[in-house]
């Protein structure tokens, strides 16, 4: 047998095509010639090797297509990382039972396994949170539960900055290179690396160890940084307590708001001030988010928000403060839940939070400071809108003031979903007649309104499925003029700012200062909204990616 | 305030598992590739070995090497997965799997220098490529779907996946020392 006929042999082997005769005379080389099974291990390491490639990168959706084609093809896959994570499930669940009982010995293990049903395919252990990446991130080791779900382990970052959500309430930044452990769902040991940890109201505290140490939150935010000869400790808000966990060392050091620790891993008794605030932790993904728009984004709210609290300024940048209603009370605010798994535009948005918006609601958040177009430039507005089956005023609720006039106004039930751009201006009646804004009207007719001059589209859109919006307004010298343009779900999205628009807007006398957004639905529609960005570049507008 | 663990014991004991377990998960699911070839089989008795590794942790000596331990129990999950599914399947004999199984763990650093230097040879692939590779060994789709989804022949991705695999066995074999290559 030449080696030519080894190949084929060992390539149907694998495929399963072999033959029985085939086999048998395969399997007499193998057994006769050492070198003919050193091939056969080297090649069976390379399978081996691809398969749990394969797996990893399924769970780090680091490949993707370089069409359209191939990126609507693309798929989750977890056949490896299921079997080993539902085997850690297995073990814990185990582990937990066991802890729990009265008397160790009396453990039976065979009942376990004899179980009809494998244990390493029924997890039962519940996943301890959910996490969220950066999609540039390069991970030897991701956190690999399907759907973005946080399991104990082991977790090794390469670069990047990727978010861990505990169902504790604790959120933890790990900044790459970084090695974290995940013990539970309140504790974890940080091994290398740095890690930002975020203890949120809802929490009830978060245990962090390192090799030498433990820090116990009183209420707060800090990084750690440990690297082969330290450990730093910087606190952003509240306290930590550093205790060195060797039991022959009686030391305690309580680090406050604004202070920073430094400590030798040989000597984790002793304490070292250093200045606070020169060290930059990566606090939150949507600093990321920042970073990669590369000074473009002017503001942006992907409603990365645990507790779901729109009033508070926790997610997103580039805003005064959080999100008001832009009606007459101080009634409910839209919802945030979690966005469902899967692949929008490309990009995995599993783990991931958005704006479940209902009849009637109006919204509005302030920038940072007022946005003004000088002749020549150029703001464009872009969001994921999923709308939601045609909805029915919930019980119970009343229209905001201007939605309730608005639909009114077009004496028609109202399914419209509206984004506004408010002009700089203390009257609202110049606000209301001087706004630019884009949306879907309840006929289903895309829509443009640049200050009162209104352009529309027919066009269907379907329900249930995210569709991205880019709104481009671009001042000229006396005028404005305003673009649309509407990308179905998995349509390939333009690299740059395209030559064809869904809607064309009829140039206007508008307003080119800008001081707050307002999203605003129809009594009859629901819609779920995500990736708000505002920016003055196509590119940091249409990507997702971060 | 923060909530104190109240089973440091056990904990530490899972955590220190599960690490040992994820370090050397890929160099274990190769030792049992190499007796079993299958990858659904061999993806069963990883689960089972898994499984019974934990289940025997205790009997860890933590100074000695947690792969060859491993390997110990892999193979007898191997055997008793022969003897049930033996007739399901062409599979090898004892005798081979034996032969296998014993020159797999002694090369352990081969195979670890091999897996290492493989995961570096696929970044020099295009991403088309590593999608390909992808899709087809993520063990989600046969080939044949995959070949319908890329809109090509099933014999063509066949002879595209070969390809590919000399590319990255030539470049493994660059990458790891003269020895480590198979003649």
């Amino acid at each position: 047998m030449i080696d030519e006929t080894l190949q084929q042999s060992i390539n149907a082997l694998i495929n399963g095509t072999i033959t029985e005769a085939e086999h048998q005379s395969l399997q007499n080389r193998l057994k006769e010639d050492p070198s003919a099974r050193a091939i056969f291990r080297e090649r069976m390491d390379i399978e081996a090797g691809l398969r749990t490639w394969a797996a990893d990168s399924g769970a780090q959706h680091q490949v993707m297509a370089s069409d359209s084609a191939s990126k609507t093809s693309l798929r989750t896959t977890w056949g490896w990382p299921i079997a080993l994570i539902a085997t850690a499930a297995s073990i814990l669940a185990i582990t937990v039972w066991w802890t729990q009982q009265p008397d160790r010995d009396q453990l039976n293990l065979a009942d376990q396994q004899n179980k009809p049903t494998p244990q390493a395919t029924q997890p039962t252990a519940p996943p301890l949170g959910r996490w969220i990446a950066q999609a540039a991130c390069v991970w030897q080791q991701p956190p690999s539960l399907p759907d973005g779900m946080l399991g104990a382990g082991l977790i090794k970052l390469t670069s990047g900055a990727a978010e861990l959500r505990f169902d504790s309430g604790t959120n933890v930044v790990l900044e790459g290179p970084c090695e974290l452990f995940v013990n539970t769902a309140d504790s974890a040991r940080l091994l290398a690396g740095t890690v930002f940890v975020n203890v949120t109201e809802v929490s009830n505290g978060f245990l962090l160890e390192t090799p030498e140490a433990q820090i116990i939150d009183e209420g707060t935010q800090y990084a750690v940084a440990l690297d082969s000869l330290a450990t730093e400790v910087h606190v952003f808000d509240g306290s930590v307590i550093w205790t060195p966990t060797a039991a022959d060392v009686n030391f305690e050091d309580r680090i406050a708001t604004g202070e920073a620790r430094r400590y030798l891993r040989s000597e984790p008794a002793r304490s070292r001030h250093i200045p606070f605030g020169q060290r930059q932790f990566v606090r939150r993904i949507d600093e990321q988010v920042r970073k990669a728009g590369g000074g473009e984004l002017l503001a942006y709210d992907g409603f990365e928000n645990l507790a779901g609290q729109l009033r508070r300024d926790r997610s997103g940048f580039g805003w005064s403060g959080g999100w008001e209603s832009a009606g007459f009370g101080r009634g409910r605010l839209a919802e945030v839940i979690d966005a469902p798994p899967g692949m929008v535009f490309g990009n995995d948005r599993s783990g991931r939070r958005l704006l479940s918006f209902r009849g009637g609601e109006s919204l509005r958040r302030q920038f940072e400071k007022p946005i003004e177009l000088s002749p020549g430039e150029i703001i464009f507005v872009s969001l994921l809108i999923s709308r939601q089956s045609s909805g029915k005023r919930f019980a119970g609720e009343q229209p905001s003031g201007e939605q309730s006039a608005a639909d009114s106004k077009d004496d028609e039930p109202s399914g419209a979903i509206q984004i506004v751009l408010e002009p700089d201006s203390a009257s609202p009646r110049f606000t209301r007649r001087h706004s630019v804004s884009f949306g879907v009207r309840s006929n289903q007719r895309l829509f443009l309104n640049n200050s009162g001059t209104i352009d529309e589209t027919a066009t269907s859109l379907g329900f249930g499925e995210p569709h991205l919006f880019v709104f481009m307004l671009k001042a000229e010298s006396n005028t404005t003029t305003a673009n649309l343009r509407v990308y179905r779900p998995n349509e390939l999205v333009d690299e740059a700012q395209p030559s064809v628009w869904t809607v064309y807007g009829t140039a206007s006398t508008g307003p080119v200062k800008f001081a707050s957004i307002r999203l605003s639905l129809g009594t009859r529609a629901a819609a779920q909204i995500d990736e708000l960005r505002i920016s003055d570049s196509w590119n940091a507008a249409v990507d997702l990616a971060n | 305030m923060t909530s104190r663990n109240e089973q440091p014991d056990a904990d530490d004991d899972t955590a220190a598992f599960m690490a040992l377990l994820m370090e050397h998960r890929h160099r274990l699911f190769a030792f049992i590739a190499k007796q079993l070839v299958n990858p659904a089989d061999v993806e069963d008795v990883f689960q089972k070995t898994s499984i019974v590794l934990w289940k025997k942790m205790q009997d860890f000596d933590a100074q000695g090497s947690f792969f060859h331990w491993a390997c110990g129990i892999a193979f007898n999950e191997v055997r008793n997965f022969l003897t049930v599914q033996r007739r399901s399947r062409l599979h090898f004999d004892v005798e081979l799997v034996e032969l296998m199984a014993r020159e797999a763990a002694e090369e352990e650093s081969l195979s670890e220098s091999r897996l290492d230097a493989l995961r570096h040879c696929l970044r020099e692939l295009s991403e088309r490529q590593q999608l390909i590779l992808q899709q087809c060994y993520a063990g989600t789709e046969s080939i044949t779907e995959v070949a319908q989804q890329l809109g090509r022949e099933r014999t063509a991705l066949y002879k595209q996946l070969a390809r590919l695999r000399e590319k990255l066995l030539a470049c493994i074999r660059l990458r790891i020392t003269p020895e480590g290559a198979a003649s």
